[in-house]
């Protein structure tokens, strides 16, 4: 653990249990996104006015918190001390008071908005920006103090007003100023940006009292604000197309144009009315002269008076300019439309005025089109394809197509061409492996020489996340530039792997690999049945919403799931969700259609065979299979039969898993062959008819996610029953500061990707990225708030190969069992009042949290594999158990008799496995007895509502749970792993994971939140055996022994224990490559002490001869003996020179470099 | 056109000229209206249980630039023609006047103030008269007849700032009737909120404009009874284990005053006693958004300057 932990945990002590980052600067919740306003984010930009040869003008925005990224975008463009206020909405100021729970801890309070404001208004501004908002939100004394100001010579610049108001109509009938509205148009060339979607563009440029006034009117009404993705909505820039394709993937090489291109332009118009509202424009003409055509493939000129910088643009490509410097040669350009940007200079250099020239290069042949001949393609895969020409035909000796990926790499050779009889050219591409998934066809013609047509054909590859354990983010990932900046920032900055695309197209789907990123389709909600209520009922109209057992409802379903793989399948998504938060029905008694009961009835038949043996399991005196009809809920609570209610609900189980997994199937049969789906948010087990058997389900269903509900056994159960391959997590994020899910703040979020990890899962999931300053781990300017930093700070850590070693890991225990038995879950609603299992869920939720609570590793074991349990446990513990087989009886008795502990809450075993109540149990004198049975009663009740009630675990010592582990105790059973004081002191029991990977052993000990401390305490951590231990986060050597002294605060503590100290870690690998060729590097271990581990894991960093990270080429392996080969594939536009090779042992720091040179 | 026409014509056409060169005037002239603190009424009747009469709520919500702050009163409608039966009480414990509106809610919605006069709640009695006034402030009255011809009247201001209530108490005695020896008001607030309900620890704490603290043991159900000192101007409380939701009062200091705050774990209570009747007794709410140091802060800045507002501000203004 490092020093900044330590001082995080030492001032988390102070604080009590809240953990300080740095204060808020309007006093507010640390992660409250309001008033946070600053430039260090910075992205891609032209620097139009920055230096300026004028005065740095002092602005001020006034504009909804969503959007005040654009202030810094403006301020990055011109050279300004920029300031902004901030709105909640365009048409409120503050939002009334929220009932949610989440987006009330999102929305700041009207007293300190009004505050600010007049706080700010204190200081002088040259220009105040009032960016679309409602007039009337701007509290009247202030809006009266800045036309005050601007009365008396300051600038005001009035975008698009959503809406009339009588004072806006008295400051647009005061007198023109002469030369503005030409000042500011006159350097935008609006006939060259066809594609831009300014429907109007009305500029009005006043005199008010000393000062100027600009009004920009984009035509944009409240309707139009209603209508676009509301928050996404830009408040100094037109609206972004936000046009979303649904239906099919398609070929989108115009988006490049509306993405980068016209938002340059869009941010000059307001850039020059903030500098003209300023007084502070120069009308140094920029007399710029060149021909609007010249000849494609050759080197053209234009004039214009020194000294001068230029920048030509090309509209069809994606932010790519050619800065010309000081020189009015333009080089060879392929045909197509550009701009040329021209600024004028003063003699320090500094800008005077600018202009943009469009002209367009031509030539006798052009790239009309390229098709390719698969809709998607999978990594490495030979990309084939039809190219078309207009003009003069090509020769093909002049026609190369190469591929390039989103990183500008070259991932290809020149490919072949054919020429084709109808004058259409025929080219196949060998490209290398993907490491993103976007890339494109690039085909030049050239004539004597140099390039004079070309084209970039955009089309993804189907590539997969590149970490083993990966983190999810939830969203919509629209056209909008703060989408856009959300993406590039959470995959560059914030460790983020995938992209979770809710309920949105193609549209999306390519934003997301647009920014290097995975996707995760969540496009239909299934199931919930029963719930009229449900926010998302509405989808239930749906064809494919239907019984999950009906033949049509099927047949829909694979259309469906076609229609999501033609347009998400050729970006290989990570997985598809078909619901969140999703289960069976509310009703204990659905479903009882012709389907549901004639699958109930053959489920029956399979598993009786004969009706007479049905009739002796369930005491019915049916005659044929086809006469089953089961009791409703209310019928069997009555008659006490609850056999057959309960094969019923059962069925829900598995009508649930048949439906999702054929969901996968249809997926795969549609054309996505690695498809993995399943559902999310899985909550409340307690409904007897949720179908929520987590361990069937999660048995074979690909993809699963649970809720935590501050009651881990879900997660508990989804690791300790999944496969290894699936991909499993549950969810986290921005849910305000009350919720049970988990809260919005330091200790919480950094928690949690090391609770699913040391759960056995491979990925967190975070509601949500929304939009930036709301619901949202980013404030309005793109800052990351204080609780995603420490999510981030996790994230990374997993992500050097601590989620690869204990990923490829098995979980260990100190020989205790959970009995989890599905039946009695199911029946516990037998004896309620409303239907529902909670005493069940409360009592499993008690019992695992009271063995956490006491240091113990556990796991769950199903009551059909007791068998196994049994001689592999040295306790089973059995919560409200109501139902066991003959069969488990026999074993759990023998299991005591030969010394095993059971412990229970009730008398186990009342029921049979079908239902029937036995005279009482056989198991009752064992119990009695209490000789290796100990029934505990109600000693747990209410156990974990109270740790979940936010209550410090301090507050309720002695802990009721520690008396579980007195018991274990007692029976000489002890934890493997014993944490203890050093000083004596009373402290928060760490959960005990321990994983074994051979001569291996990894022990996480993880707070849980709910202890609600954040405190530091120094700790000892007693072991078995002597081992040389690591502290695997620091990547520090803690020594050897059966002990470890360590201070743990919030942060989850992970110990390797090996069996030697390594002493050094070697890389071998060719010295030199070829651009193009693989580097493929093998890594040794060498110990100083002891034996080499036989697991662990290494990663790979490489550094560019510049010094920056080549974040593509990181990756992490698993190792053997200290042994492992990692490659990567350099491009075959490699910049030549000497690249640093990091490789770093995940579990112990051991780290060492070296250099590889591309040629 | 005769002369006097003619000069209304000159005057029209100076006054639009005017008007036309200075449209900040204009301006200004518009926004007096818009930045009025205005008033949303609403009333709320239910019957809580079989014979009882209706629980009636009055909800005078003051919407101001910064802020919505809601003025309840609650009581139940015990009197035909609503009721025939027999229910004495017009307040239950938690009726009368209360406060909402972000963390003003830590007033609490009822149950807030009650007054004594020689040591009878006179908010117990039907209410005489509550008028209201919308202006730069947001004005309500309430007013309660006392003895024969006396009556109490208890104004509350609300600023545009909608960040603080001025609160004024003005008895009204007439020699008609018996004297008053005594006049109690309780003021109760649950700074930090309410979570110690839900069984969750609290931390409370005040601090007075004196520089003295109290503070309870962290997480203990617990009750002091701490006297004010003599000079003080205001008192500020908050719970150190939350990070915000503190609530503030100022005090007019009136001789003859004995103040106490009951400072607990969860509601704490301020009794205001004052022997004889003072002409009219002043104090000021607050209640804070942001964190309890930031509050603080802000707080102390302006607790002085808010005073002098508090005393000389003009109900209906």
């Amino acid at each position: 653990m490092n020093k900044s932990l330590f001082a995080a945990g030492a001032a988390a002590l102070f604080a009590g249990i809240s953990v300080q980052a740095a204060p808020h600067p309007l006093g507010l919740d640390e992660n409250q996104p309001y008033g946070i306003l600053s430039d260090k984010y910075v992205t891609p930009h032209v620097k139009w006015a920055k230096p300026y040869a004028g005065k740095k003008l002092r602005v001020l925005v006034l504009a909804p918190i969503s959007t005040q990224r654009e202030t810094v975008e403006l301020a990055q463009r011109m050279d300004i001390e920029f300031d902004g206020w901030m709105t909640q909405d365009f048409k409120e100021m503050e939002k009334s008071g929220s009932s949610d729970f989440c987006s009330a801890f999102f929305c700041a309070p009207g007293s300190v908005m009004t505050a600010a404001l007049k706080q700010k208004l204190q200081s002088r501004h040259d220009v105040y920006v009032v960016g679309k908002i409602f007039w009337d939100i701007i509290p009247a004394d202030s809006r009266i103090k800045i036309l005050e100001r601007v009365a008396g010579g300051a600038g005001l610049v009035i975008i698009n007003p959503l809406k009339t108001h009588p004072e806006l109509d008295i400051i647009k009938k005061q007198p023109a100023i002469p030369g503005g509205v030409e000042y500011i148009s006159s350097a935008i060339p609006a006939e060259a940006l066809a594609p831009f979607k300014m429907a109007k563009n009305e500029i009005k440029a006043l005199s008010f009292g000393k000062g100027r006034v600009v009004i920009m009117d984009f035509g944009e009404t409240i309707r139009s604000y209603q209508d676009s993705k509301r928050f996404f909505m830009p408040s100094l820039t037109p609206i972004w197309d936000n046009t979303d394709k649904q239906v099919h993937w398609q070929e989108t090489d115009s988006e490049s144009k509306i993405l980068k291109v016209p938002y340059e332009y869009a941010m000059v118009q307001v850039a020059r009315a903030v500098l003209w509202s300023g007084k502070n424009e120069n009308k140094t003409p920029v007399n710029v002269s060149m021909s609007g055509k010249i000849p494609a493939g050759k080197v053209a000129s234009f004039r214009m008076e020194k000294p001068f910088k230029a920048a030509v643009r090309d509209l069809r490509a994606a932010g790519i300019k050619m800065d010309l410097g000081g020189s009015n040669q333009i080089p060879a350009l392929p045909c197509g439309q550009y701009m040329l940007d021209v600024w004028k200079l003063d003699a320090q250099g500094k800008i005077v005025n600018w202009k943009t020239v469009p002209f367009t290069a031509v030539s006798d042949v052009e790239v009309s089109s390229v098709k390719l001949d698969k809709l998607q393609y999978e990594s490495g895969e030979k990309v084939t394809g039809t190219i078309t020409f207009k003009g003069t035909k090509p020769a093909v000796k002049d026609i190369s197509v190469v591929m390039f990926d989103n990183l500008e790499r070259q991932v290809s050779l020149p490919g072949t061409v054919k020429l084709n009889a109808d004058g259409t050219v025929k080219f196949t591409v060998q490209p290398m492996k993907a490491d993103v998934p976007l890339h494109k066809i690039r085909v030049n013609i050239s004539k004597n020489g140099a390039i004079v047509a070309n084209k970039d054909y955009m089309f993804p590859v189907r590539t997969k996340p590149r970490h083993r354990f990966v983190e999810v983010v939830w969203g919509s990932w629209y056209n909008s530039p703060f989408c856009h900046f959300m993406i590039e920032k959470l995959k560059k900055d914030n460790a983020t792997d995938v992209l979770m695309i809710v309920w949105s197209g193609a549209s999306s789907a390519y934003n997301v690999a647009r920014g290097n990123a995975n996707s995760l389709l969540y496009g239909a909600r299934y199931g919930v049945f029963g719930k009229t209520k449900d926010h998302i009922h509405k989808v239930r109209n749906r064809a494919d919403c239907g019984c999950m057992n009906n033949p049509n409802v099927l047949k829909a379903t694979r259309k469906t799931m076609n229609r999501f793989v033609k347009v998400h399948g050729p970006y290989g998504p990570a997985g598809y969700t078909h619901g969140d938060e999703t289960f069976y029905s509310t009703d204990p008694s659905s479903c009882r259609c012709q389907y549901c009961l004639a699958k109930l009835r053959n489920y029956l038949k399979k598993k009786f065979v004969t009706i007479e043996k049905l009739n002796a399991a369930y005491k019915t005196d049916y005659k044929t299979f086809e006469e089953i009809d089961p009791p409703v809920y209310e019928e069997a609570k009555k008659s006490g039969k609850y056999g057959l209610w309960l094969a019923h609900r059962e069925m829900a189980a598995v009508t649930l898993h048949d439906f999702f997994r054929a969901t996968q199937d249809y997926l795969r049969e549609a054309g996505d062959p690695t498809a993995q789906a399943g559902f999310d948010g899985i909550q409340g087990p307690g409904n007897p008819n949720s179908g929520l058997n987590i361990p069937y389900l999660s048995g074979t269903l690909e993809n699963l996610n649970v809720y935590t509900y501050g009651n881990t056994s879900l997660t508990r159960l989804l690791g300790d029953f999944t496969k290894k391959n699936f991909m499993t997590g549950g969810w986290y994020g921005s849910y305000g500061d009350s919720n049970v899910i988990g809260h919005n703040n330091v200790p919480a979020a950094n928690i949690f990707p090391y609770f699913m990890l040391l759960n056995g899962l491979n990925s967190s999931w975070f509601w949500t990225m929304g939009y930036p300053g709301g619901v949202s781990g980013f404030a309005g300017d793109m800052t990351s708030l204080p609780y995603v930093d420490a999510r981030t700070e996790s994230l990374k850590e997993i992500h050097t190969g601590i989620g690869d070693m204990i990923l490829d890991s098995e979980k260990t225990t100190d020989g205790i069992a959970i009995c989890y038995e599905d039946h009695s879950r199911i029946l516990e609603a037998m004896f309620s009042n409303d239907a529902l299992g909670t005493k069940w869920v409360d009592a499993d939720a008690n019992i695992r949290t009271a063995l956490e609570d006491s240091g113990y590793a556990f796991r769950y074991v199903l009551a059909a594999q007791l068998k196994n349990a049994v001689r592999n446990c040295k306790a089973i513990i059995l919560p409200r158990c109501h139902i066991l087989s003959d069969e488990n009886i026999a074993l759990l008795k023998s299991f005591a008799a030969k010394g095993g502990l059971l412990i229970a809450d009730i008398i186990p075993g009342e029921y049979d496995e079908f239902g029937n109540k036995r005279a009482s149990s056989p198991l009752a004198d064992l119990f009695k007895s209490g000789k290796n049975a100990v029934l505990i009663g109600d000693m747990l009740n209410g156990y974990r509502n109270q740790r979940t009630d936010k209550v410090c675990w301090k507050n309720k010592v002695p802990l009721k749970g520690w008396k579980l582990g007195e018991i274990l105790k007692k029976a000489g059973i002890e934890p493997r792993f014993k944490v203890s004081s050093v000083d004596g002191k009373q402290f928060p029991q760490p959960s005990v994971y321990s994983f074994a990977n051979g001569n291996v052993q990894y022990v996480g000990l993880l707070r849980d939140y709910w202890l609600i401390d954040t405190g530091t305490y120094k700790l000892k951590m007693t072991m078995p055996s002597s081992a040389y231990v690591y502290d695997s986060r620091a990547g520090k050597f803690m020594g050897k022994g059966k002990s470890v002294v360590f201070s743990q605060d919030y942060h989850t503590v992970l110990f390797t224990l090996l069996p030697g100290k390594v002493g050094k870690v070697s890389l071998n690998h060719a010295g030199n490559v070829k651009a193009g060729e693989t580097v493929k590097v093998k890594v040794s271990m060498e110990m100083a002490e002891g034996k080499l581990p036989d697991a662990g894991a290494y990663r790979l960093q490489v550094y560019a001869p510049s010094g920056k990270l080549l974040t593509e080429y990181e990756r992490s392996a698993s190792a053997k003996l200290g042994k492992a080969e990692l490659e990567f594939r350099t491009a075959f536009n490699q910049k030549p020179g000497k690249y640093r090779l990091i490789i770093r042992d995940a579990a112990t720091g051991v780290r060492a470099e070296s250099f590889v040179e591309v040629k | 056109m005769n002369l006097k026409h003619l000069a209304a014509v000159s005057i029209a056409a100076i006054t639009a000229v005017s008007f036309a060169q200075n449209p900040l005037d204009q301006i200004k002239g518009l926004a007096q209206e818009s930045s009025k603190v205005k008033l949303d009424f609403k009333q709320n009747k239910r019957v809580l249980k079989a014979n009882q009469p209706p629980y009636c709520t009055d909800n005078y919500t003051f919407v101001t630039p910064s802020n919505k702050l809601t003025v309840y009163y609650h009581y139940f409608m015990n009197q035909p023609p609503e009721f025939t039966g027999k229910h004495p009480a017009l307040l239950h414990s938690l009726g009368g006047i209360g406060l909402s509106g972000k963390s003003f809610a830590f007033w609490y919605y009822g149950g807030m103030i009650r007054i004594y006069v020689n040591n009878i709640d006179i908010m117990q009695q039907k209410i005489a008269k509550v008028s209201t006034k919308c202006g730069k402030n947001g004005n309500i009255e309430f007013v309660w007849n006392w003895g024969k011809a006396s009556k109490f009247t208890l104004q509350l201001i609300v600023p545009s700032e909608g960040n603080r209530v001025y609160a004024r108490l003005i008895p009204e005695i007439s020699p008609l009737d018996k004297k008053v020896n005594h006049i109690k008001i309780r003021l109760t607030g649950y700074p930090g909120g309410f979570g110690p309900a839900y069984k969750q620890p609290s931390h409370r704490y005040v601090k007075f404009s004196d520089g003295k603290e109290e503070i309870l043991d962290a997480g203990k159900i617990m009750k002091k009874q701490i006297t004010l000192p003599g000079d003080v101007k205001w008192a500020f409380l908050a719970d150190k284990l939350q990070k915000k939701g503190a609530i503030g009062f100022v005090l007019e200091k009136i001789a003859g005053g004995n103040h106490n705050l009951n400072l607990s774990s969860y509601g704490s209570s301020f009794y205001l006693n004052y022997q004889g009747c003072p002409k009219a007794v002043n104090f000021a709410l607050y209640a804070f958004e942001t964190t309890n140091e930031v509050s603080f802060n802000t707080f102390k800045n302006r607790a002085s300057s808010d005073y002098q507002e508090m005393l000389s501000i003009k109900y209906g203004e």
